[in-house]
């Protein structure tokens, strides 16, 4: 079917595009303007027509997100609750938002089965893992083993038997220490037992990901997370890159110090200018929003230390060999002076990060907010007048420890473009994304400009996916499913055996026991799109 | 060759069966889809078909997952794998009946650790015992017996010390007793529960429940939306309340309070089904079909390769659902 969208301003920062124009949608893809009658014409003349929005960093499958549903029934009407929705409201909320593309950033191996057919019952979007790695004995032996060979090809096959679309680790090491009751962890602190610092298993899981031709850079989860005066992590962590590619996951919550009264400021300023003078660093924000939330978390020792602060007072930690999970129930509260401080970091770093394509648009949902907070916050980057009414309503004591206040820039459509669309496709490799010239998948968003920025963003006028629309103002069009992107590196079989053997006698199971097959996830069709790695 | 499906007890098509179970669900005031002994197909099956007719949604099992997800999300806990248990622990507390038996051999990432196996016998003194535990574990200075002194003694010096109860088998104020005093241990030391899963997939079916529904299981749709509520969705109180006129069970076996309605069962093939309007038999998920269902050994959600292709409850009640004609 061929499909015309005209009369709208086409927003393309990829193919530097941004004019009055018409955009040709035929089997799926965007093509060039034919010379032929449209089938389906729709005039979207007034509109911003932007490529659909992709999210790499949200929380919205798996075990620690399906015990977060369980752990909180009272938090739930029947419009559902916000921190950890439903498969079916996850997939039509993020649809309605323009968001066509959405990765589940923290998934165990041991448990991605699962994941999968959490992202399965997803509608509307497709969706994607990323395989977690750092903790578990197997890689850390190789590790101190210098097997890096062997680690590569460990990795290789663990992200086509996760279905990963990239490799993440969290508060590498950590875990494992925390299991042999450490209670703080630090970038330079040893595992007992491996004696191997949580700097050598974040640079040999870089350079696995490097040597397997990943195209999305090692997604690091740092120490400290939380921690009044981690911005040294942060900083320490970004010299510990060494200058290759390194992305820091939710930003924010290392982007505190330790001046003023209470011992808590904002160090985002310092932060972001280490970010702007290191070209091979990424970010995502994890901005906070004020609200009810629920904290999922792999990072196990970060929970635990968490859970004193729980809201409702109740908390579900999980132990594994690996990261296990903890699940904390949260509540940000404007009045509370250090979420206030909390929420001017992330804008800080949005504001003072200087290329859009090196920031990416996250509030780690349902960590710092859920994602149905976006639109709000998509608002407050593009208009400085909507931050200072918000500024006024919180702690002006909280304000004194950040920036915020002097900030005067203001998101331009273009580079939220880039941000949300054109900047995640490149980062994670998908050369078929994020833009809108020939070729490129017919994920398209339409906004109709209002006053109300925040209310244009949660109903996109309308939204194609696959080249039909599929949502109207929030209202569904049509059903629609997705598919998990995921990648299939080779890798040397040799390391089959050696994992048998490991997996037998270490577990007493088939080291193929979680490996997750297209027929364990859907019979009728192929739950997969395989992206290529780049080598 | 044995029939594929009965009705009233005589050999029927499935076809037949389908369709005389969907019309029986479709007039149906309150049906209830119950027993869910199934795999994750089936679950998630059942779980349209129950958004499709606005019934209500009950596992054979449930009442032990609930005492353990009660504990979980109104104090919390902290628990661990069997997969961890296995390779680290170097204490194990059985508290309880239906725990079975742990071996004493060394975990196998610590293989010079020796690994103690304790016990803390089920009955009325459970919940006494359970109480001096934690208080001696908090440093109350109590009258209590020597195999008490060393259990905490053990826990207390544990590098991994696990404590393993069965909810099917014990009271909640002890399964909350055991999670606080494991939550004390942490101020200190590392240790964990492991609460052993119900039988017939409980954990897999509460798994699909909640990402499809947002809910644990005790699920109903009568309202056209899922409502959660462990009393008013118990399909056995349900039963001798009167509460419900039809009944489509998949398990091993019909209920007791089959009498009180009118039952559709999915049962194995070759399970007498006495009682059943209609019966369907279907393969068992794992070993006669491929399926997914939450591994013991694991503590996961796995994929079983099935002998065979037999039917499996997700067609049968999928195919009930397309037979209701009602959109989904």
């Amino acid at each position: 079917m061929l499909t015309l969208l005209s009369g709208g301003r086409i927003v393309d920062p990829a193919n530097r595009r941004d004019a009055i124009g018409d955009l040709w949608l035929e089997d799926g893809l965007v093509i060039a303007p034919p010379d032929r009658a449209p089938d389906e014409r729709h005039d979207v003349s007034g509109c911003i027509v932007m490529a659909g929005g992709i999210d790499i960093h949200s929380h919205i499958a798996g075990t620690n997100v399906n015990t977060a549903r369980l752990l909180l029934p009272e938090l739930r009407g029947s419009a559902g609750f916000a921190g950890a929705p439903e498969s079916e409201a996850i997939g039509r909320l993020y649809a309605a938002m323009g968001f066509t593309l959405v990765v589940e950033p923290a998934i165990s191996p041991a448990v991605a089965l699962q994941a999968h057919r959490e992202l399965a019952a997803i509608p509307f979007i497709d969706k994607a893992i990323l395989s977690v790695l750092g903790n578990e004995d197997f890689g850390l032996q190789l590790i101190r083993a210098g097997e890096h060979t062997a680690l590569a090809d460990y990795v290789a096959r663990t992200l086509a038997a996760s279905g990963g679309l990239g490799l993440k680790t969290i508060n590498p090491g950590g875990a494992a220490a925390f299991a042999r009751n450490v209670r703080r962890f630090s970038l330079d602190d040893e595992v007992p037992e491996y004696g191997l610092t949580s700097r050598a298993i974040m640079r040999s899981l870089q350079q696995a990901a490097i040597r397997l031709g990943v195209p999305h850079p090692l997604h690091l989860h740092a120490n400290n997370l939380g921690l009044p005066g981690n911005v040294e992590s942060a900083l320490a962590t970004i010299e510990a890159a060494e200058g290759q590619p390194l992305h820091l996951a939710h930003l924010q919550f290392y982007a505190y110090g330790e001046e003023g009264p209470r011992k808590f400021s904002s160090a985002a300023a310092r932060l972001a200018e280490a970010v702007n003078a290191a070209p091979h660093i990424t970010a995502d924000v994890g901005q906070v929003m004020f609200g009810q939330t629920v904290t999922v978390s792999s990072d196990v020792l970060r929970q635990f230390g968490a859970r004193n602060q729980a809201s409702p007072a109740k908390s579900a930690l999980l132990e594994t060999d690996g990261n296990g999970g903890g699940i904390v129930p949260y509540r940000y509260r404007k009045e509370n002076f250090f979420n206030a401080v909390q929420w001017a970091a992330g804008l800080e770093l949005f504001l003072l990060i200087a290329d859009p394509w090196r920031v990416f648009f996250t509030t780690d949902h349902p960590n710092g907010a859920p994602f149905t907070a976006y639109p709000d916050l998509l608002a407050l980057l593009m208009d400085r007048d909507l931050r200072a009414a918000w500024i006024a309503e919180l702690p002006p004591e909280a304000m004194a420890m950040s920036t915020l206040p002097a900030l005067t820039r203001e998101y331009a459509w273009g580079e939220i473009a880039i941000m949300t669309r054109a900047a995640p496709a490149r980062l994670l490799g998908l050369a078929d994304r994020g833009h809108l010239g020939p070729g490129a998948r017919a994920d398209v968003a339409v906004y109709r400009p209002e006053a109300d920025r925040a209310a244009m963003f949660r109903n996109a006028a309308l939204v194609f996916k696959d080249g039909l629309p599929i949502l109207r103002e929030g209202r569904v069009l049509r059903p629609h499913r997705g598919r998990a992107l995921r990648l299939s590196p080779g890798f040397d079989a040799a390391i089959e055996p050696r994992l048998a053997r490991y997996y037998d006698a270490t577990f007493g199971l088939a080291h193929t026991a979680f490996d997750v097959p297209a027929e364990a996830i859907d019979r009728t069709r192929d739950p997969f799109e395989a992206v290529p790695c780049r080598n | 060759m044995t029939a594929e499906a009965l009705l009233a007890g005589q050999p029927a098509s499935r076809a037949a069966a389908i369709a005389a179970a969907a019309a029986l669900l479709g007039a149906s005031a309150n049906p209830l889809i119950a027993g869910l002994a199934t795999d994750i197909d089936g679950a998630e099956a059942a779980i349209g078909l129950a958004r499709a007719v606005g019934g209500v949604l009950d596992h054979t099992a449930a009442a032990g997952g609930l005492r353990d997800l009660d504990v979980m999300r109104q104090a919390g806990w902290i628990t661990t794998t069997p997969l961890l248990v296995r390779a680290r622990a170097d204490c194990i507390l059985l508290v309880g009946d239906g725990v079975g038996d742990f071996p004493t051999t060394p975990p196998t990432l610590a293989p010079a650790q020796a690994r103690r196996v304790l016990r803390l016998p089920g009955g009325a003194a459970l919940p006494h015992s359970l109480a001096l535990l934690r208080a001696l574990l908090a440093g109350r200075k109590l009258a209590a017996s020597a195999a008490l002194h060393e259990i905490a003694e053990a826990l207390r010096t544990a590098q991994c010390g696990v404590v393993i109860w069965s909810a099917a088998h014990t009271d909640g104020l002890c399964i909350e007793m055991v999670c606080g005093m494991i939550d004390d241990l942490n101020r200190a030391t590392r240790c964990f529960g492991l609460p052993l899963p119900g039988p017939g997939n409980l954990a897999g079916v509460m798994q699909a429940i909640g990402w499809q529904c947002g809910f644990p299981l005790r699920v109903g749709f009568a309202r056209g939306h899922a409502e959660h509520d462990p009393w008013r969705f118990d399909a056995a109180r349900m039963a001798a309340a009167g509460e419900a006129d039809v009944a489509l069970w998949i398990g091993a076996a019909l209920p007791d309070w089959a009498a009180k309605m009118s039952m559709i069962a999915l049962l194995p093939a070759g399970t007498p089904a006495e009682g059943a309007e209609v019966t369907i038999f279907i393969g068992r998920p794992g070993v006669d079909h491929d399926a997914v269902l939450h591994e013991p050994a694991t503590g996961a959600l796995g994929f079983r390769r099935g002998q065979g292709d037999a039917l499996s409850a997700a067609a049968v009640l999928t195919a009930i659902t397309q037979a209701l004609g009602v959109p989904c």
